[in-house]
């Protein structure tokens, strides 16, 4: 009963997010959150009605619904990637490089797995498959706000509720497959309620989040860095050097 | 793949990172510190405290002179005083580095010509010294300015002697 109370609340929600995006003309400045949020409004009732009238079609209707949910998550990474670090190529530039680090040490995870195992593939389930490519985005949104903080990255409130939402709602994905993996079915009833109340609660957050628009703060000043750039990082070098000296004398017989 | 305590490790951890994130974005302020600043080489941050005070605070001097009056009272609190004063120029410091990195990523951020490897290097460069600054207040903590210093012409004693050893060594052979 209250499964199902969170379940149509959900739906709900989703439905508020986009009639909000649409009205506070949301959805073009943020295209892939929508069309991800539309997706799983969309997924969540056709799910309901497989479930009820062609059961037998639930699981394979569930895993492709539930992969593509992922690779638009992805999308939904890589569009904060693109709108919040527009003003900021620098970071943007190492954002990229950090990426493409990520998905390479994934990949030649995989590869390594699959050289050790060739038989891995088919004997893994798809909540190991699904469990596997969170982690991948859960590292790959570390990575991302490991960056957002060095740098320093001003967020303007919607941005901030997507990313917010997303990287809370990944967390909880890993906690809760890595869980249901080691197939301890005392957890099973608790993660019935759990899974479904915190996605709940990440429709809230983007809710409160994405209320109406609030542009992203843009830096003030337009100065040209670009032929500065070697100038301030020997400058910056230089300084740390010098740091270095004054700590060493202290202590330097 | 990785192992259940590896994925939870993971989760939980962007947990955390991102209400961290969220905590320090809704304080920030986008003002931008002026770069040409940094590119003056200023270092009046760490200039704040003259180069003979810290000598004095890590030298043994002051310490032997309040033992010739035989106090142990008086000798507790001076210990006490100096670890306290050394420990807040140790942080003093780690916070003028701390802001000269800040400096350099507030500017860095919008320069499109960015090098990796330039900042990869920074980054280590900042890194070693944050450590340093941790070892030097664990070490105070432990042993005292002046016997820090102590230390250190110990340590820089046993270098000689091994090179010394090393040259006879090579000369032996």
């Amino acid at each position: 009963m209250l499964g199902q109370a969170i379940w149509w609340s959900g739906i709900a929600l989703e439905t508020l997010l986009l009639i909000r995006g649409f009205r506070g003309r949301l959805l073009a400045r943020y295209p892939v959150f929508y069309g991800y949020i539309g997706f799983v409004l969309v997924q969540s009732l056709l799910r309901f009605s497989v479930y009820h009238w062609r059961p037998q079609l639930y699981v394979p209707v569930y895993w492709i619904t539930q992969a593509l949910g992922v690779l638009i998550g992805c999308a939904v990474v890589f569009e904060v990637y693109r709108v919040g670090l527009r003003a900021y190529p620098g970071t943007a530039r190492m954002a990229r490089n950090v990426l493409a680090f990520v998905f390479v040490m994934a990949l030649t995870k995989a590869l390594v797995d699959t050289w050790n195992n060739p038989h891995w593939l088919w004997i893994v389930s798809n909540v190991d498959v699904e469990r596997a490519l969170r982690i991948v985005q859960s590292f790959a949104i570390l990575a991302l706000v490991l960056l957002f903080l060095s740098y320093s990255i001003p967020f303007g409130r919607n941005l901030r509720g997507i990313l917010l939402g997303y990287g809370l709602f990944v967390a909880a994905s890993v906690i809760q497959l890595t869980f249901v993996t080691n197939g301890d079915s005392r957890f099973n009833t608790f993660w019935s309620y759990v899974s479904p109340g915190s996605y709940f609660a990440v429709l809230g957050v983007w809710a409160i989040h994405l209320w109406s628009y609030r542009a992203n703060p843009e830096p003030k000043k337009s100065v040209e860095l670009e032929a500065q750039y070697q100038r301030l990082a020997s400058a910056t070098s230089h300084r740390l050097r010098e740091a270095r000296g004054y700590l060493a004398k202290a202590v330097r017989p | 793949m990785i192992g259940a305590y590896g994925a939870l490790f993971v989760g939980v951890l962007l947990l955390f990172l991102i209400l961290a994130w969220v905590r320090a974005t809704l304080g920030q302020r986008d003002d931008l510190s002026d770069h040409q600043a940094l590119l003056s080489h200023e270092l009046e941050d760490l200039e704040a405290c003259p180069q003979e005070f810290v000598t004095r605070i890590f030298e043994g001097e002051d310490q032997k002179f309040i033992s010739r009056f035989a106090s142990p009272q008086l000798q507790k609190f001076f210990r006490r005083e100096r670890n306290a004063v050394a420990l807040l120029w140790v942080q003093e410091t780690s916070a003028a580095i701390r802001r000269i990195m800040h400096q350099h990523l507030e500017t860095s951020r919008r320069s499109k010509d960015l090098h990796v490897a330039t900042e990869a290097k920074i980054f280590a460069q900042y890194a070693q010294l944050r450590f340093l600054c941790g070892i030097l207040f664990v070490s105070i903590e432990l042993v005292g300015p002046q016997k820090l210093r102590g230390m250190a012409l110990y340590a820089q004693e046993l270098t000689q002697q091994l090179g010394h050893a090393r040259l006879e060594l090579d000369s032996a052979r």
